[in-house]
């Protein structure tokens, strides 16, 4: 914010001039004499309206069960190949760190079994998500 | 609509309530018709815009009729309602601000002696309400509410759902940051002793 110069013809306002510009009676203005009329028929057109469709928790949680249960198994998997996976030998050289090493980053990735299982679970949840977005699609075309 | 303006007149708020809660819309006209004047003119000092004041109780009176189920009357009604205009006018001015002016750029008169002293003090008085809506929010509403609620700290702080003491906190720097902004001539001295002084000096005690 920006300083002003002091005027010395003038002094800064006291409380009771900020009460006497800001006091209701100076404020005060009456609504419109159509203004209830307004407000009464916009609520009768909002009473008027159909209520709002719920969501159908019923029918969604079956697949918010399924979807949590893949997640939980994807990340219990993926847990347990970290923690069974062998530690990465220790090179004499390392390579310099210029590029990203999936295989440092991630050993167990380095047996052909556990990435063969990495890529299935992903496939299924790849497959879960393509078909959960298809049927919300197919109920929200409807 | 209440085919009889009396009976709408006559209905209190709590029975308008429970009227419009058991299934009858047109007992509103009763809140709408006792409350309408106090929500357009707080509207009015968030916007100083009259059709869009309107526009904004009108909005704020269609939450308070969707809403009215959620109102367990632990308070007032008038505190519900306020509270929740009040937090309408705040998300509708969030979305299109009332003034483009900052603090930095409200003028102020160069000399006393260029115009009327009546003049000069109510332009400055109208500059003062416009630089109120150019306050930080915060400070802004501490200081619409508590000069709407008639000076009244506690009335202030439940319609903000905040603690009395922020609330003086914020009326104080708010009011810092228009007497920095803002001067008025050296030898007009009257205002220290009318009413609306004694009035602002009562909440600073």
């Amino acid at each position: 914010m920006k300083t002003r110069r002091p005027n010395p013809n003038f002094v800064p306002l006291t409380d009771a001039d900020i009460a006497r510009a800001l006091a209701s009676e100076h404020e005060a203005i009456l609504p419109s004499s159509g203004f209830a009329a307004s407000v009464m028929a916009s609520i009768a057109h909002d009473a008027s309206a159909p209520a709002p469709i719920p969501f159908p928790w019923k029918r969604a949680v079956p697949g918010i069960i399924a979807i949590a249960a893949v997640l939980a198994l994807l990340i219990a998997v993926l847990v347990s190949m970290v923690l069974s996976a062998p530690a990465a030998p220790v090179s004499a050289a390392p390579a310099p760190a210029t590029a990203l090493d999936t295989a440092a980053l991630f050993p167990f990735l380095r047996s052909t079994q556990s990435m063969n299982v990495v890529l299935w679970t992903a496939g299924t949840l790849g497959a879960c998500i393509v078909s959960l977005v298809f049927f919300r699609r197919l109920l929200t075309s409807r | 609509m209440i085919a009889d303006p009396a009976q709408s007149a006559t209905l209190t708020d709590e029975a308008a309530i429970a009227r419009v809660l058991g299934g009858d819309p047109s007992a509103f006209e009763a809140i709408v018709r006792r409350w309408q004047g106090p929500l357009v003119n707080l509207a009015w000092r968030y916007c100083r815009d009259r059709t869009r004041a309107e526009e904004m109780a009108q909005e704020a009176f269609l939450r308070a009729w969707r809403n009215l189920a959620q109102f367990r009357g632990d308070s007032a009604f008038s505190t519900w309602l306020f509270s929740l205009a009040a937090n309408v006018y705040r998300t509708e001015l969030r979305r299109l601000p009332a003034t483009p002016l900052s603090l930095d750029d409200i003028a102020e008169p160069p000399d006393p002696h260029l115009a009327g002293a009546a003049l000069e003090e109510t332009s400055r008085d109208e500059a003062l309400r416009r630089a109120v809506l150019a306050l930080p929010p915060k400070y802004r509403d501490a200081i619409l509410l508590f000069y709407f609620h008639e000076q009244d700290v506690p009335a202030a702080a439940r319609t903000l759902k905040i603690p009395e003491g922020t609330v003086k906190a914020r009326l104080f720097r708010a009011r810092e940051l228009l007497r920095s902004k803002f001067s008025r001539p050296a030898s007009r001295t009257a205002a220290a002793s009318s009413p609306a002084s004694l009035a602002a000096h009562k909440e600073a005690q």
